[in-house]
């Protein structure tokens, strides 16, 4: 069961959430319900430290408390790291990025047209509630981690890998990213075999390689980089 | 036979200390082939050497560049280091000289033949290596200056070349006229001397280059500090218009309650005060979260290039919900990746109809991290492609950018880049880790 938490110091706002949800979730018929409607961010806390799972959260970032909606996100991300966090806020708000990347924030309902909101809270729950019942395949995935933040790559989705030689940093680069931190290609390679240190700086994987070019020793990758292969490297595509 | 073992002792010796020399320079281990070849090549020097004499340098020159040439297909760049390893070993082989002679020789009595040979090429040896290695911190930081152009690279050259003139017309005149042994010392410690000064008025000449480059950039500093003074004072004038226009606002609204036109009011409602707020919330007060940044330089840098951006019609937002003060990275450095980020978003928004450029600076429990977002056209290069020296999507010699960053996230250990290309969105992520 999806549980849904409303926190929202406005009683306008909160009681067409508790509406808007409830008749959505009968609606769809949706295994869901909306356990905690509250103004005391405190309360929130309290519940996700109980009991650790996955919620969908409605979050004031104004609740005029001591507490901010950034800090009391924050906080709950320690419970609750996967769970989806909405926020309402009546200005357009400034910290757009900073809630989007640090929070992960599903989304932002702008306070104001309440047909909008509704239309909003409709497609909040909706995500969450696909995201929630969706389980990652057993899909490898490996951690690129530095001073405790980590991130996850998918080993399908590293097409190769390169050191700069000095400070021992490697980039890996994905289809849609490139991340440049402190590793070594030997993490890599023993990851799985698909993985082939076909240079002394160059780690590249088998199921992204478009061909092999031996004459001038590269290899030209789907993505249409190319990656220098030593002359050893060279034994190791056949 | 003496000769011969001797000969054979210093090619040894030499392809150990010229190895040691090139590789520090070049940052890069050679394959055994190349140490073979380097070998190979001074035995051979020391075949000519009894036939042309201290000409046989020249084919060692030669030879040495091809070879490198051949293997990283630079030329300037391996002649300065090759040219720069053979005068020092040259002086170094002097240096050698005058310590064997004059210092060895007078504690421990004269020694003839190989055992001369050996203790010689020994101590031309540790000379190499220990100049190699205390040369190759400044050398390294000279190519990675950025204040390196191919012109300065090819005046070093020309220097290096001359200098190598002087020194070897000098050995060359020597061994012609036949002059003895001390006077050759002499010799060797007056080009050490010549050399020394050189480098020093070089280096002087550097320092004064990277001086004004600095003088150059403050300044720039301070008139960017300059527009952002006179940017708050609009904004300031603004509020004051707006404060003016609520509070004329609010006495026209008592008006019409004081006479109980309910309807009036509501009408004047619609009609102005709906206006206004909407006029407040579209103000641009979004930048007043650059109040925010407590670093000098990124305040000036930011404010610099949100105006430049606004002159060619690009919106760029600040976000910076937190006070920043300080940053555990060069604010130089800083400074030179975010122009170059931003100067790249600003340059493609051109390109589109619905720019939108956002920098956020989160603060967070462990790092700062800065995100530099903009809309962006469908075909875009890979990363690798963005990040080759000299690459641009504006033409040629234009791209001193993305690899200029990539250079400084490689010498700091605690800055993580990340860049994404997503759906029409270019996102580059910088984060320092505290």
């Amino acid at each position: 069961m999806l549980e849904v938490v409303i926190c929202e110091d406005d009683l306008e706002t909160k009681k067409l959430m508790e509406e808007t949800i409830k008749s959505y979730l009968e609606f769809e018929g949706l295994d869901g319900s909306v356990v905690l409607s509250t103004d005391d961010p405190y309360a929130v806390l309290e519940l996700a430290k109980a009991q650790q799972k996955t919620r969908l959260y409605f979050l004031d970032i104004d609740l005029g408390k001591k507490i901010s909606g950034m800090e009391l996100a924050r906080e709950l991300r320690h419970y609750d790291p996967t769970g989806f966090i909405t926020f309402c806020t009546s200005h357009s708000h400034l910290a757009y990025m900073t809630f989007t990347y640090r929070i992960s924030a599903l989304d932002f309902i702008q306070k104001g047209d309440r047909n909008d909101m509704r239309k909003r809270i409709r497609e909040g729950i909706q995500v969450a509630y696909t995201r929630y019942g969706y389980k990652p395949k057993s899909s490898q995935r490996f951690k690129v981690s530095i001073s405790g933040s980590h991130q996850y790559v998918d080993y399908a989705d590293i097409i190769y890998c390169e050191t700069m030689t000095e400070e021992r940093k490697i980039i890996i680069t994905t289809p849609k990213r490139s991340i440049t931190y402190v590793g070594t290609l030997k993490e890599i390679v023993d990851l799985d075999e698909r993985f082939i240190l076909c240079h002394r700086s160059y780690v590249v994987n088998r199921d992204h390689i478009d061909y092999v070019d031996r004459k001038n020793k590269l290899v030209y990758m789907k993505n249409g980089d190319t990656c220098e292969v030593s002359r050893n490297g060279l034994k190791l595509f056949k | 036979v003496e000769l011969l073992i001797g000969w054979s002792i210093q090619a040894l010796f030499m392809v150990v200390g010229a190895m040691a020399f090139t590789e520090e320079f070049f940052e890069r281990k050679f394959s055994w082939y190349l140490k073979v070849m380097i070998f190979v090549i001074f035995r051979v020097e020391s075949f000519i050497f009894p036939i042309v004499g201290q000409l046989s340098i020249i084919f060692t020159i030669i030879t040495w560049t091809g070879l490198l040439f051949w293997q990283t297909k630079k030329i300037v760049v391996n002649l300065i280091a090759i040219i720069l390893t053979v005068l020092l070993s040259v002086v170094s082989s002097y240096l050698a000289q005058v310590v064997v002679l004059e210092i060895i020789f007078r504690i421990i009595g004269t020694i003839e033949g190989v055992g001369y040979m050996v203790l010689l090429q020994t101590i031309t040896f540790i000379f190499v290596v220990t100049s190699a290695t205390m040369l190759r911190k400044p050398y390294k930081n000279f190519l990675s200056s950025e204040l390196l152009t191919s012109e300065l690279l090819k005046w070093v050259l020309g220097f290096l070349v001359l200098t190598f003139i002087v020194f070897y017309t000098d050995i060359l005149v020597g061994a012609y006229l036949g002059f003895s042994v001390y006077v050759l010392l002499l010799r060797g410690i007056q080009l050490l001397l010549y050399l020394l000064l050189m480098l020093g008025i070089f280096y002087k000449l550097h320092t004064m280059y990277k001086k004004d480059k600095q003088n150059e950039i403050e300044r720039m500093q301070a008139e960017q500090q300059r527009e952002y003074l006179s940017h708050l004072e609009t904004l300031y004038e603004e509020m004051r218009g707006l404060h003016h226009d609520y509070r004329n606002l609010l006495f026209g609204f008592e008006g019409y309650l004081e006479s109980g036109d309910l309807d009036g009011a509501r009408a004047y409602h619609a009609s102005n005060i709906q206006r206004v707020s909407s006029a407040l919330q579209k103000a641009d007060f979004g930048k007043s979260q650059l109040k925010n940044i407590g670093i000098p330089a990124v305040k000036g840098l930011l404010t610099a290039q949100v105006m430049n951006a606004k002159a060619r019609g690009v919106d760029v937002k600040i976000e910076c919900p937190e006070p920043i003060d300080g940053v555990r990275m060069d604010a130089l450095d800083l400074c030179k990746c975010l122009g170059i980020f931003l100067d790249n978003a600003i340059e493609e928004s051109l390109h589109l109809n619905d720019p939108e450029v956002t920098v956020a600076f989160m603060t967070g429990a462990e790092d700062l991290w800065i995100v530099v977002r903009n809309n962006c056209r469908d075909k875009l290069p890979t990363v690798k492609q963005m990040f080759k020296r000299g690459f641009s999507s504006k033409g040629e010699g234009r791209g001193l950018g993305l690899d200029n960053v990539a250079q400084i996230v490689k010498r700091t250990p605690n800055v993580q880049m990340e860049t994404e290309i997503d759906t029409q969105k270019f996102t580059q992520h910088l984060r320092i880790y505290t």
